[in-house]
């Protein structure tokens, strides 16, 4: 009723009702706004450089120097016409040098013949697996020359004996050293390439049979 | 939900822009029931600020004129217009004033709902839809809230004024 009689200032009291309104509203507003406001002084200069470090240095090439192979002189052992160990047969046969047998011959022993004979010998040989020294490897591998000689600089000869079974494998069992000089430093590298060569298997008959052969190598320094 | 134009902030206060971006976002995350709030805020106001026109621009001539009254029978009517004028429009400030939060509690179910039909339809997978139905489910309680207060506060302050004066003017027809 008296709002009606007062229609005149009716305006006025909307108008400031709505000022009132808007300003609670925006307090209200600026409560739930959740800017986070940084009072940064004009002179603070905060400066970031991103950019990505480099790290640029010289190449270096590292200088390789291979190792010398070592000289394989794969000798077939010189044997007197008698079975091995030559010293135990004293044949009388005078030693013959080996530079001066021609590679061609054949010196296939039969032992089974000689087992007579050689009874008394200790011989570990089972006469059924005859000696065959021509029998040259299909795929020989180079052993590494041992890293311990090679920097004390000791050069050797290894004298191996072993079986090669029907398929041209060397067999694991039967590798005996006969000689080796200095022995202990060139025996694990041997075996270890021994044991990857191929031999084509003896064929006797029609058939493959294994044989018994050595190998010599020796280590030589490359100087 | 944060408005692409970032908002540059000098010093303390920030620029009117900023405030009515942020006022925008308000209404806007607020829902429907915040307006409706506005309204009933707006309504409140117009009767407290009527009230306060009659206690500081209208109350006092009256009751001059009403002392300058000779006959006490004519005093007695002019005090009684005036004690009825006091309280013109308190229990509808007072209603509105209580509407206020209950709105407030609208808007918050209002929001949970909305709410929960984010949820059934997306699941709880993604917090940025569910935070639309939170914002209209809280902003309008603070609203009404605030709005509440302030009312309350005049209020109070025009009752107790209302009440000393009808004391006076019994004691000014007493006599």
């Amino acid at each position: 009723m008296i709002l009606l009689r007062q229609t005149s200032k009716l305006s006025l009291f909307l108008l400031t009702s709505t000022g009132i309104v808007f300003i609670l509203f925006l307090f209200m507003s600026q409560l739930v706004d959740s800017q986070v406001t940084t009072n940064l002084e004009p002179d603070a200069k905060i400066s970031l450089q991103l950019h990505r470090m480099r790290f640029d240095s010289e190449i270096q090439t590292r200088e390789r120097q291979k190792p010398e192979p070592p000289e394989l002189e794969d000798v077939t052992e010189q044997q007197d016409l008698v079975a091995p160990p030559k010293q135990t047969l004293k044949l009388g046969v005078p030693d013959v040098a080996a530079p001066n047998v021609p590679s061609n011959i054949n010196l296939a022993l039969d032992l089974g013949s000689l087992d007579g004979q050689l009874a008394g010998l200790s011989m570990d040989t089972t006469p059924s697996i005859e000696f065959e020294l021509t029998m040259a490897p299909v795929t020989r591998v180079n052993p590494m020359y041992p890293l311990k000689a090679k920097r004390r600089r000791i050069e050797g000869k290894v004298v191996v004996e072993f079986i090669v079974d029907e398929e041209g494998r060397v067999e694991k069992e039967s590798l005996k050293f006969i000689e080796s000089t200095p022995p202990g430093f060139f025996e694990s590298n041997v075996k270890r390439a021994i044991l990857r060569w191929r031999f084509n298997p003896l064929v006797k008959g029609g058939q493959a049979t294994p044989f018994r052969t050595r190998q010599t190598l020796e280590f030589k320094m490359q100087s | 939900m944060q408005p692409d134009s970032t908002l540059k902030v000098s010093g303390i206060w920030p620029d009117a822009e900023t405030i009515l971006v942020s006022l925008e976002l308000f209404f806007r995350s607020g829902g429907p029931v915040l307006i409706l709030l506005a309204f009933v805020g707006l309504a409140l106001w117009m009767l407290l600020l009527e009230r306060f026109w009659f206690r500081f621009a209208v109350f006092p001539s009256r009751l001059a004129a009403c002392r300058r009254l000779e006959s006490l029978k004519a005093r007695r009517l002019q005090s009684c217009d005036l004690t009825l004028e006091i309280d013109f429009a308190f229990p509808l400030i007072k209603t509105l004033i209580a509407i206020c939060p209950l709105l407030g509690l609208l808007g918050t179910v209002t929001g949970m709902i909305q709410l929960f039909d984010v949820m059934s339809a997306k699941g709880t997978a993604n917090p940025r839809l569910m935070a639309s139905g939170v914002a209209q489910a809280t902003l309008p309680t603070m609203a009404g809230m605030t709005l509440a207060v302030t009312g309350l506060l005049c209020f109070t302050w025009l009752q107790r004024w209302g009440q000393l004066q009808r004391n006076h003017i019994r004691d000014l027809t007493t006599i």
